[in-house]
């Protein structure tokens, strides 16, 4: 069949496509300019044990998988599940120069890209089920552009691969739901154990999956069990294949777990049960030890997600409960959904968004990566925000019709009225996303006065060392053959893919000394503070020599050792 | 008639476009390199020493240090509070003021591009008649450790072997100290406090046994001596370690004792001194053998 002829009778696989591919292209031109964060050193370096590892099972499988063989490649960077680093080690093999990226760090970094990428293309196909084409557009476009996601989108880490496979999953399930074919549940029990895989977040999936049972069928199944009716037959199909499958893929794709498995995944299960607590500042207080803020998720989410796409969500969100409250007292006719689009996956898309916040709702659990922790809950915000589109769309012509003129002959094309306020809802998002690159955990919205209001208020400005990327040029030209330059926040294993990708210079020498060093780098968290005192003793200066912002807000600076302040 | 609601709906593409709006204001609102770069000459002609530059709001401060950095000298920028000062410099952008010079009696005020320079007057001003951290640094002190009846002094050493602990470890070991037994020393350094700002104190490490003892030989007359305590805070703040004893004698008599705990960040005690002038002497003391970065401050009023 001809594309054309494909693409006309297929139109919204085809919108996916072009989103999937338009976001992916999108994420490949920006990377260049985004430094590397510290959890990608040391996820570049695992990946480069898992890569030799793959590169043994193909050419002496037998000694590849010996326990001994096993356990020395698998146990970098355990703490966390194999699957995405498996992916970064695959594509840097296969992408990684020759004809593939000129940037080894994009070769890692491409499976979260293309997964980011998918988890927007699923968003769009997703809401175009439940709402219709340009709600299913504007919700995956408001996820695809909030400022948070599109930063992390680019790392080789795990938080956008876990958010996409907690989407994949859930959709599947709620397609498995739906239809009768057997299709959807096998994929619901693979894509739940390649959720496991990717990181822990996924423990929380089983009690959205638990609690929408029970919002959807609980009713329903305690009456078959009180009248000695066959309840279990209400229990999902797709429960067997999460329960069967899930721990299988799992099992299977995460080697370090072949010995020792329980004993190890015991160690996994404790490494972040009991995670230190690093810093993190919030309304101006560096919160170091529980309790930590409850109104911490909340209120970030406010203020760094676009306002119209949370107006939106709130829009959807209200309106579901309205529709909800209202068919509860007038019984909606036989068949009919009562709430716009499938009642069972709108509960579905709100388990899963509260599931996602719900951890810090305890005052023990950590705050310090910020945003990223709760990222699984945003595809169904913006689901959420599309169903908000689509009450605007209707709440539209009626609207202008009112107000007469020339806006109430816009109120008879609903169809450009619809593309203008899409439009209208998705501008500010593209703005703002596009310019928070490459300062994304700098970036707040405007509701808290843009970064500089979000620096009176004393919120984060950076975490994770990435901004030494800002830098670069300045160092490359500012420091003397060999020097050694204390790389503070940043990672050793980043510092030396800046170095590998050549944005810096391969002669210099990266240093955890400060006394040691000709140049020095500072990251501003205030805990960080005596880190910048200590550059100033040693350096003999108080007057940083270069220095990157974001909107006029510090973000990172750089000290150069002068002729008055030798080494000693 | 429409519903309400559907009415503000349909004001929603409003919101995105305000939003948008309020974005590119936002975003373009701070002033950028150039107007730090003009701001410096006028500052610096502006600043008298004694008068240290405040920044309001206080991220913007190191773009000011970048520009101008001869405006913030050390024993200024990581004072150990604000009361040692008569007047201050104020700069601020984007309509801020600092807080703790909103009581400050304004004298003069002077705009430059997105600038207001203002010179504050401070109402509680206690004039420092002498600043022992000044004088540590210049070595102008005896140190000793004492154990039992028996001091050991602590020589002077220009030229030490100075180093720095980077965010976990120590803080910077100051290459001009007094170095007494067992590797321990006596100079100036900056330790920051539970609101991670720098302080200028004297890192005052005392032996495993016994005593630190500094001695300053002449002090001016002064109504009190009037001191600040702590650890990095960074460092100290769980409350490892447990207190530190700092006590303070003039030739005779005893002045006063602080005991301090690191939880308790960057803390102000006061001495009554009752006009004496002449020596003053300090101990610290901590009962653990560990190695302790205790630090102080202490001025003359």
């Amino acid at each position: 069949m001809p594309f054309r002829t494909w693409g006309r009778r297929n139109p919204d696989a085809l919108i996916a496509a072009a989103l999937c591919l338009g976001y992916l292209t999108l994420l490949l031109a920006t990377a260049g300019s985004l430094g590397f964060t510290r959890d990608e050193g040391f996820y570049f370096a695992a990946s480069r044990a898992y890569g030799a590892w793959f590169e043994l099972l193909f050419t002496d499988p037998e000694q590849a998988l010996s326990r001994a063989v096993v356990d020395r490649y698998w146990s970098a960077n355990h703490e966390h599940p194999a699957l995405i680093k498996s992916l970064f080690a695959l594509s840097h093999r296969f992408l990684g120069g020759g004809f593939g990226f000129s940037e080894a760090s994009t070769s890692f970094r491409f499976p979260s890209m293309l997964l980011s990428s998918l988890a927007v293309a699923v968003t769009f196909l997703w809401g175009r089920r439940v709402l219709g084409r340009l709600a299913g557009l504007v919700a995956a476009l408001s996820f695809a552009f909030m400022p948070r996601v599109f930063f992390h989108a680019h790392l080789a880490c795990f938080d956008l691969p876990v958010c996409a496979m907690w989407l994949f999953t859930s959709y599947a399930y709620a397609r498995s739901l739906s239809s009768p074919r057997l299709r959807w549940v096998v994929v619901s029990g693979v894509l739940c154990g390649l959720l496991l895989n990717t990181k822990h977040n996924s423990w929380i999936f089983p009690f959205a999956v638990g609690a929408h049972f029970i919002l959807t069928r609980g009713l329903a199944t305690l009456s078959d069990a009180r009248n000695g009716r066959a309840w279990w037959r209400r229990l999902p199909l797709a429960w067997a294949s999460i329960l069967v499958l899930g721990p299988l893929v799992f099992y299977a794709l995460w080697p370090w777990i072949w010995h020792d498995t329980l004993a190890r995944l015991r160690e996994y299960a404790a490494f972040h049960t009991g995670h230190d607590y690093y810093n993190m500042e919030f309304l101006g207080h560096t919160y170091w030890k529980p309790p930590m803020p409850r109104a911490y998720a909340w209120l970030m989410t406010l203020a760094t997600v676009p306002g119209v796409t949370l107006l939106l969500f709130a829009v959807g969100g209200l309106y579901c409960v309205a529709r909800s409250w209202r068919d509860r007292s007038q019984q909606a006719p036989e068949g009919q959904p009562r709430c716009e689009g499938s009642r069972s996956e709108l509960v579905l898309w709100g388990v899963c968004l509260l599931m996602s916040y719900a951890p810090w709702v305890s005052p023990g659990t950590p705050i310090f990566g910020g945003t990223k922790h709760w990222m699984t809950a945003y595809p169904f915000l913006c689901l959420f925000s599309g169903l908000g589109f689509k009450v605007l769309a209707e709440a539209l012509p009626p609207a202008l019709s009112r107000l007469g003129s020339g806006l109430a002959k816009l109120a008879q094309r609903p169809r450009t009225l619809q593309a203008l306020a899409a439009a209208c809802v998705l501008v500010a998002p593209v703005g703002m996303t596009l310019h928070s690159h490459p300062f994304g955990l700098t970036f707040y919205t405007p509701l808290v006065g843009g970064a500089p209001g979000a620096a009176n208020l004393g919120l984060n400005r950076t975490f994770w060392g990435y901004t030494t990327g800002s830098l670069t040029a300045y160092i490359n030209q500012s420091t003397p053959p060999r020097a050694a330059v204390y790389v503070h926040d940043t990672a050793l294993q980043s510092f030396a893919m800046f170095q590998e990708d050549r944005r810096l210079r391969r002669d210099l020498k990266p240093t955890l000394s400060i006394h040691g060093s000709d140049f020095a780098l500072y990251h501003h968290e205030p805990h960080m503070s005596r880190v910048e005192q200590q550059i100033w003793l040693e350096y003999g200066s108080i007057s940083p020599d270069v220095m990157a912002t974001y909107d006029g807000v510090p973000v990172a600076w750089g000290y150069v050792r002068s002729a008055d302040a030798p080494k000693r | 008639m429409l519903p309400r609601w559907q009415t503000l709906v349909a004001l929603v593409p409003l919101f995105g476009l305000t939003e948008l709006g309020l974005h590119q204001w936002f975003s373009s609102r701070a002033p950028a390199f150039e107007d730090y770069a003009a701001l410096a000459p006028q500052l610096l002609a502006l600043k008298k020493p004694g008068e240290p530059v405040v920044v309001a709001p206080r991220w913007a401060e190191p773009l000011v240090r970048q520009a101008a950095g001869t405006a913030f000298p050390l024993h200024e920028l990581a004072r150990a509070d604000d009361t040692g000062f008569r007047r201050f410099l104020e700069v601020s952008l984007l309509g801020a003021e600092a807080e703790a010079l909103a009581e400050f009696k304004l004298l003069e005020r002077r705009r430059v591009g997105p600038f207001e320079l203002r010179v504050r007057e401070n109402p509680r001003h206690e004039p420092i008649e002498f600043d022992f951290v000044a004088a540590a640094e210049r070595g102008d002190m005896q140190v000793f450790n004492e154990q039992g009846n028996a001091r050991s002094s602590c020589p002077w050493v220009e030229h030490a072997r100075a180093s720095t602990g980077g965010l976990h470890g120590h803080v910077t070991y100051p290459r001009r100290r007094f170095e007494c037994d067992g590797g321990r020393f006596v100079g100036v350094t900056l330790i920051e406090d539970q609101g991670y700002r720098p302080r200028r104190c004297v890192l005052a490490q005392p032996p495993a046994l016994g005593s630190l003892v500094i001695r300053f030989a002449a002090a001016p007359a002064s109504q009190r001596l009037v001191g600040w305590a702590g650890f990095s805070y960074f460092l100290g703040r769980d409350g490892n370690g447990g207190p530190i004893t700092l006590s303070a004698k003039a030739e005779t008599r005893q002045l006063g004792r602080h005991v301090h705990r690191p939880e308790h960040g960057w803390e102000r005690f006061a001495f009554d001194r009752a006009g004496e002038a002449g020596p003053v002497e300090l101990t610290v003391h901590s009962d653990t053998r560990e190695l302790r970065d205790f630090c102080f401050a202490l001025e003359a009023r």
